[in-house]
């Protein structure tokens, strides 16, 4: 089959022209101070660069790590034990739960985050003042991103050889170090699957902080949304390349640390 | 493959629907406006009248209606910014003269001459072409108009008071209050700034305290502004969301346009079973800024005959009483002013309950809010804020930012 | 020593099953309330979930309002037509991808992983200056052009991370055999080596279309043109009176369908169980 090689060529096209393409136009417009796209009235400026010593910046990026790392860890939490118990059970039907946990999904996710503000927003619930604070936006983005948590984790558990497991018993481990030594190491694959998709969504998305944060959540996104709303193209670009390479920055550091952890494992 | 096949079937059948549902052959007329700022049912006539489809895009700021105008990505035949987006688009050639000079548009005709006193002579101040120093009114129709205000709560006995006497003072001096009260903001970084200016008595559009206002926003200003800010703690940051909260109580007071709380003063009665209900006013301080959203049409127009008709068919008077009924904001046509006061000795209603206690006569509306015909009642000076440059926008965003 | 071990079982199991069921709830409230807005007479009062009595007008809106189920219809427009797109783009690059030397096939991965690593802001905003640069070419580039690069875009790869590994894992003998017997190459891709992928092709497309339905960032930044997908619609009009209730009529219809389909399928699968006394799932 190796005739079809030519197959990936307008892929690649495609990908240098919706990837690389971007990233260029974007590193020019950091150089100039423009009205939006309109490249004939651009100047060459390094305000966009001056500006990224405000403390705002600091601040937003603080925030939205803040905020992706708590809904990561309760994410994980609460999404790993439950694609364990569901694996794990004896069900009969275990695609069924796992297909009843999905199924939020099918409804609009920002409908139903205007559903968690109007439920906050009731006489009974605005006492507690939830609106606009950090916590409740970490807890919308729980509830919103949890499937993209446990679904991973449960294939990755479903398709392990329970053997192992068994031999574990045999040999006399108890169930926890079992876990701890078997189960969980072999699950690393899918539990950083979970990590990255719902930490993407998380650090950088603003329609939660927007909606749940009311303007006193400030999350990265929200500011990369604004600057390019006031057609401060230079500006947002800059920001916009920065959180890509810190993201993808994060994300291989994660995984460079998770396969480390599983190489050690097989040398002992 | 078969399969694949009836996929392919199912999916033309389905674009096909959906584009003739959709996109229709009829002339469509792409309208950019803030949101609830229309009534609908005029857009429905206007359809009607002349077998077209409009379509239309909401925005929550000006500054986001000039991004979209200039952005290109979608062309607009009409648009209804605010008074500094106007001349900055003017300034910057994306206006489109309006068909003044059209017989067939009566009231496009009258632009010299339809519009209040007051606001005439603020547009003659400041609509000003910088090159020519000649008005260029020809370019917009001021559609509503109002003043930066403040809508308050009198659940809690001290804040009328200290509302009416502070004006924007209200908003940062935590001190004035024996309780601590729940203020909210506007989220455009831009009007925070001019809030806070014009709290501390200066001119909104300064951008150095020696008064100029060239350039950028100054450091001295952006660290004071952030400071007092921090201190003022706001409580949300919102826009049409303030008028409501305050409506509930869930705020004590917010800063918004005038024209805000009488949008949510008709909710309100549409919803309450009293008038006792009515908890709350407003408040426009003696220093403030005046603003005016025009229609115009963007150099982006497709249409521009059908974009004439649209902004005729609504400077049509009894069409824009109709319009002022349903929004709530303060006309802009001495015509729809003169409406009111017939209607009102008429004894129509404001708001028509089921019994007295739920209603409210035009005639005691007009007489408790003497602000809504005239928005400019009762004020010193008035500001009108000016055009900004990108820099400038950012560096106001950068200090909202800040506050998180 | 076993009947205690068993209470312990059943206890521990319950533990699970309440663990499990919390955790459902917990992500079935909004769905709750989309449901209870769905049938509220008054859905956009100024209290917010105030109770104003049973109606099924809010589900005569989907009809009626024009603004909204022109944006049902563009999504969903949008989103078949990009599935359709992305599954069969992303079947014929993972046939090319797999295809690849050592090298050439490390890089190709390495570029299909960055849409996925790629914040969904840094994407939208990417196509949105791209096709910026070609409005002053094509002035309606933006709304249903914009929007479906943007969605196959940030689906293909998906759809090839779900086709390629199976793809890998097929026997090329297959193939092989196929030429042999005078095949030509096209047919026997068509006849031999796509059908074998058809259970991945499928959770492919079905990722690719939950995704996108889905999508909110993505969308606001390639909208224009009076096409938009249904997020953006609620997104711009969730604080405004004029927010229809039919959009809590759309969904609620949504999780409905999406319910009974599920139950049909499961009641499938066990009855012939039942029946046959041996099934393989």
């Amino acid at each position: 089959m190796k005739r079809f090689k030519w197959l990936a060529i307008p892929y690649f096209v495609w990908l240098i022209l919706l990837v690389a393409l971007p990233l260029v136009v974007m590193l020019v417009l950091t150089f100039f101070s423009s009205n939006g796209m309109n490249l004939s009235t651009a100047e060459f400026s390094l305000d966009a660069y001056k500006r990224l010593a405000d403390i705002s910046i600091l601040k937003a990026t603080w925030n939205s790590l803040v905020v992706a790392f708590f809904s990561v860890l309760i994410c994980f939490l609460l999404g790993y034990p439950v694609a364990y118990f569901i694996s794990f059970s004896k069900l009969r039907h275990k695609l069924l739960v796992l297909l009843f946990l999905i199924l939020p999904m099918w409804c609009n996710s920002m409908l139903r985050i205007v559903g968690w503000l109007r439920l906050f927003s009731t006489p009974i619930l605005s006492q507690f003042n939830l609106i606009g604070t950090n916590s409740a936006v970490i807890f919308v983005t729980v509830t919103t991103y949890l499937p993209f948590m446990i679904f991973p984790i449960y294939t990755v558990l479903e398709k392990m050889d329970r053997s192992l497991i068994e031999a574990s018993k045999d040999l006399g481990v108890n169930a926890w170090k079992t876990f701890l030594k078997i189960t969980f190491p072999l699950s690393l694959s899918g539990v950083s699957s979970g990590v990255v998709m719902v930490f993407l969504p998380a650090a950088t998305g603003f329609a939660i902080s927007q909606t749940i944060g009311q303007g006193k959540v400030r999350l990265i996104g929200n500011l990369i949304q604004s600057v390019f709303e006031k057609n401060n193209y230079g500006f947002g670009s800059l920001l916009s390349i920065l959180v890509s390479l810190l993201i993808i920055a994060i994300v291989l550091t994660f995984n460079k640390l998770q396969s480390k952890g599983r190489g050690s494992k097989a040398h002992a | 493959m078969k399969k694949l096949i009836a996929i392919f079937l199912f999916l033309t059948m389905f674009t096909i629907f959906a584009s003739v549902v959709v996109m229709t052959p009829n002339t469509t007329l792409y309208f950019l406006n803030w949101g609830e700022y229309i009534d609908h049912s005029l857009v429905e006539a206007f359809e009607k009248e002349n077998k077209c489809q409009v379509i239309e895009e909401d925005v929550t700021s000006s500054e986001a209606m000039y991004q979209k105008i200039t952005s290109n990505t979608t062309s607009y035949d009409v648009a209804i910014p605010g008074d500094y987006t106007v001349h900055q688009l003017y300034n910057e050639g994306y206006l489109r003269e309006l068909d003044v000079k059209n017989s067939s548009l009566t009231n496009l005709g009258k632009y010299d001459t339809m519009f209040t006193d007051t606001l005439s002579s603020l547009m003659a101040k400041y609509m000003v072409d910088s090159k020519t120093g000649e008005e260029f009114n020809s370019y917009f129709c001021p559609y509503f108009w109002g003043a930066y205000s403040l809508i308050y709560s009198s659940k809690k006995a001290e804040i009328p008071s200290i509302v009416k006497a502070n004006g924007f003072k209200a908003l940062y001096d935590r001190g004035l209050y024996y309780e601590k009260a729940s203020i909210g903001m506007y989220d455009t970084a831009r009007w925070i700034v001019a809030s806070y200016l014009m709290s501390k008595d200066y001119d909104p559009n300064i951008t150095d305290y020696n008064g100029s206002k060239d350039g950028d926003l100054s450091s001295s200003i952006q660290d004071d502004a952030t400071a007092a800010l921090k201190k003022a703690s706001f409580d949300e940051f919102g826009n049409d969301s303030l008028k409501r909260n305050v409506a509930t109580g869930e705020l004590d007071m917010c800063f918004t346009q005038l024209g805000d709380f009488f949008d949510v003063l008709y909710l309100v009665y549409s919803e309450s079973s009293s008038s006792a209900d009515i908890s709350f006013n407003v408040a426009v301080p003696t220093e403030t800024a005046a603003f005016f959203d025009s229609m115009v049409i963007p150099t982006t127009c497709q249409n521009y005959s059908l974009a004439n008709k649209f902004i005729d068919f609504m400077m049509e008077p009894s069409h824009a009483y109709d319009n002022a009924r349903a929004i709530g904001y303060s006309p802009t046509l001495t015509a729809v002013g003169e409406k009111y006061r017939e209607a009102a000795s008429n004894g129509d209603y404001y708001y028509e309950g089921e019994d007295e206690k739920t209603s409210l006569s035009l005639q005691s509306f007009l007489d408790n809010y003497p602000m809504y015909l005239d928005p400019l009642n009762g004020t010193t000076k008035v500001y009108m804020l000016d055009p900004k440059s990108n820099e400038y926008l950012t560096t106001c965003e950068t200090i909202f930012n800040s506050l998180a | 020593m076993l009947e205690k071990n068993g209470a312990k079982a059943i206890i521990i199991s319950i533990l699970k099953a309440i663990f499990v069921l919390a955790v459902l709830s917990l992500m079935y409230v909004p769905v709750v309330i989309i449901v209870y807005q769905s049938f509220n007479a008054t859905a956009n009062s100024i209290t917010p979930l105030s109770w104003g009595g049973l109606t099924l007008d809010n589900y005569k809106e989907m009809f009626t309002n024009r603004q909204l189920y022109t944006s049902i219809l563009d999504s969903l427009l949008v989103s078949f037509c990009a599935t359709f797109i992305a599954t069969i783009g992303g079947l014929f690059a993972s046939i090319g991808i797999n295809a690849l030397d050592k090298k050439a096939r490390r890089t190709m991965d390495f570029l299909n992983e960055i849409p996925m690593l790629n914040s969904e802001i840094v994407t939208g905003i990417s196509i949105m200056l791209i096709f910026s640069l070609i409005t002053p070419v094509f002035p309606d580039a933006f709304g249903f052009p914009s929007m479906l690069v943007a969605h196959v875009f940030f689906m293909l790869p998906y759809v090839i991370l779900m086709i390629l590994p199976k793809l890998e894992q097929t026997d090329e003998s297959y193939f092989e055999a196929a030429r042999d017997l005078g095949c030509s190459p096209a047919k026997a891709l068509f006849k031999i080596v796509i059908p074998n992928l058809s259970t991945a092709i499928l959770t492919g497309a079905l990722i690719a279309f939950t995704l996108s339905i889905d999508d909110f960032v993505i969308s606001f930044y390639t909208q224009g043109n009076g096409f938009s997908n249904f997020s953006n619609y609620v997104y711009s009009s969730y604080t405004k009176k004029n927010f229809s209730a039919g959009s809590y009529a759309f969904n609620a219809l949504l999780t409905f369908i999406s319910l009974a389909i599920v139950l049909f399928v499961s009641l499938r699968q066990t009855m012939p169980k039942k029946k046959k006394g041996e099934e393989s799932l």
